[in-house]
């Protein structure tokens, strides 16, 4: 048999499994109910929130964009594992208040919360929209990762634009059909298969290719001196860009509204134990690097396209003989790129229908937001289908800014939460300065003083901006700022 | 859990935080950026990383512990 045999039916049992488990779990549900598609009426299991939260952490980057980094950049990935630990720590202190809020004041998402919190709608308007297209930047990722991976493993046999419908289309399917319940319960299968693939397959490289990880490390950096080092003579990152990313990323973190969010879906003593497997995640993606620095010395980067080609790469090259290896490559790094999708798909559907349309139109009821969501889980699918598959520069741009904006929303929600005096100007204010200036260093101009993150220095004048103004401005009144702050 | 319990874990939680950003960010972890001594087959600097992540979990563990262990089940 071929190997892309192997892979084809690989990949196409895993579809069918993920799909079945994604609708089973909106079974005896109710259909109708806003906070059961929105966060499974606050009620999910430990096990469940664990992988999902987990699951959109290994994304398609785990496959393709992780390994990738750590071919050609080197230390510069050590990011990578200190940021996904780092990033979730602060939900042990913030989740449980958000929950707490949310129960009492029956909240959906971010922009709810903001929303009340600083007296204006017009605010949860923008975190709407900026989520919304941030979404979408990110889903077209994993729609691209996933088109990639079938492509390539099937030796071209599956188009781009069928693997990617075949994969995300079943995504689409079961979060509007089962809500947040269908992504949770599919991540935790997916979860489980794409650790251990990643951890067979790095090892598994790691061995073949170098002899095993001392060798491996010892060889690369006597071949390239500093390259397994931040900062020196060699080295592909500065010590200031190493820190600033890892602070804007590890702040950033939480600020997704998908995983901001989650604090409704679950008990405070979940919360705190989902938090406290993490840094454990951060280190699972450690064998995820070894994907990437097994290919040093082994494959020329002139041989790639881009970086993030190197594990297909690698399968196709150097693992030419084993099909086995193929099929569970093909359903691992599908179910990567899926697990997050669905999360992120069912994100922005909430946060096009609550956060974007309901404040248009106040007094909609219940049947039609459930409606708006379901069809906007169609409608963010079809959009980001289509710029994977066509897409179109202008607005790629305007997606990579927002992508790149989600962590200017830290101040405003800590903000409301430690800062009795935090006011809607400010939040509003801080936000703008903090996205202009993210989207001036990212997209228009080449350097950045100092060599800092451009989200990183966004956020500087995000907070400068919101706490100058805020200081200047009317404050909400005392008992609504005293209920955040003691919630 | 009383208020009090409560705001004392959450100072203890966030002085716990900031020296875990400080180990893992410059200049502190300058001590632990070199490749030699492998360990475990990582260069010290990945090694660390791990090496703290390790105790980070055990430090949440008793946090965790601390606050639910002792027959507080919510």
């Amino acid at each position: 048999m071929n190997n892309w045999v192997f892979a084809l039916t690989a990949m196409l049992v895993y579809l069918v499994l993920a799909f079945v488990l994604g609708l089973l779990a909106g079974r005896r549900r109710s259909f109708w109910s806003v906070s059961e598609y929105a966060v499974a009426d606050r009620g999910l299991g430990l096990v469940v929130i664990w992988f999902m939260m987990g699951g959109t952490v290994f994304s398609a980057f785990s496959f393709l964009g992780g390994p990738g980094m750590a071919f050609s950049q080197g230390a510069a990935a050590f990011f990578v594992p200190t940021y996904v630990a780092l990033g979730i720590l602060p939900w042990y202190l913030l989740g449980p208040k958000v929950g707490r809020i949310g129960a009492r004041k029956n909240f959906f998402t971010m922009g709810d919360f903001l929303g009340d919190r600083y007296q204006s709608r017009s605010l949860t308007v923008i975190v709407g929209v900026i989520s919304v297209l941030a979404f979408i930047q990110y889903l077209t990722l994993q729609i691209k990762g996933m088109a990639f991976i079938f492509n390539i493993l099937t030796d071209g046999v599956i188009p781009y634009w069928l693997g990617a419908l075949l994969a995300y289309g079943i995504v689409v399917i079961y979060v509007a059909s089962s809500g947040v319940r269908g992504a949770a319960w599919s991540d935790v299968f997916q979860g489980a298969l794409m650790l251990v693939v990643a951890w067979t397959v790095g090892f598994y490289l790691v061995y073949a290719l170098q002899g095993g990880p001392a060798d491996m490390f010892t060889s690369i950096s006597e071949s390239r001196p500093g390259f397994l080092t931040i900062g020196n003579e060699g080295s592909t990152m500065s010590g200031m860009a190493y820190t600033t990313v890892i602070l804007v990323s590890a702040l950033g973190f939480l600020m997704w509204p998908h995983l901001f969010t989650k604090s409704y879906t679950t008990t405070e003593k979940r919360i705190k134990l989902t938090t406290l497997a993490f840094p454990l995640f951060g280190i699972f993606m450690v064998p995820v690097l070894f994907i990437g620095f097994s290919a040093i010395g082994v494959v020329s980067p002139d041989a790639l396209g881009s970086a993030d080609e190197i594990l297909p790469h690698l399968i196709t090259y150097e693992l030419g003989a084993s099909g086995w290896l193929y099929g569970l490559i093909g359903a691992g790094s599908l179910a990567a790129a899926m697990s997050s999708s669905d999360a992120i798909t069912h994100g922005g559907s909430v946060s096009l229908g609550r956060d974007v349309l309901l404040p248009l139109k106040p007094d909609m009821n219940e049947r039609t937001q459930i409606w708006i969501m379901r069809l906007g889980v169609v409608a963010i699918g079809a959009a980001a289908y289509w710029l994977s598959i066509f897409g179109a520069a202008g607005i790629i741009a305007l997606l990579v800014g927002a992508y790149g904006s989600i962590a200017q929303f830290v101040p405003a929600v800590y903000g409301a939460l430690i800062w009795r005096r935090a006011t809607k100007s400010g939040a509003i204010a801080g936000l703008i300065v903090g996205i202009a200036v993210n989207y001036y260093y990212q997209i228009v101009a080449d350097v950045t003083p100092l060599d800092m993150n451009a989200g990183f220095i966004g956020l500087l004048c995000n907070i400068v901006v919101f706490v100058a103004i805020s200081m200047l401005t009317r404050p909400v009144p005392e008992a609504l700022a005293d209920e955040y702050r003691n919630a | 859990m009383t208020i009090n319990k409560e705001k004392k874990v959450a100072k203890a939680y966030v002085v716990f935080l900031i020296s875990l950003f400080l180990l893992l960010t410059f200049p502190v972890y300058a001590i632990a950026n070199r490749v030699f001594p492998l360990v475990a087959g990582l260069p010290f600097g990945l090694f660390w990383i791990v090496l703290m992540e390790g105790v980070a979990f055990l430090v949440l563990c008793v946090f965790y512990r601390y606050e639910y262990g002792k027959g507080d089940h919510r």
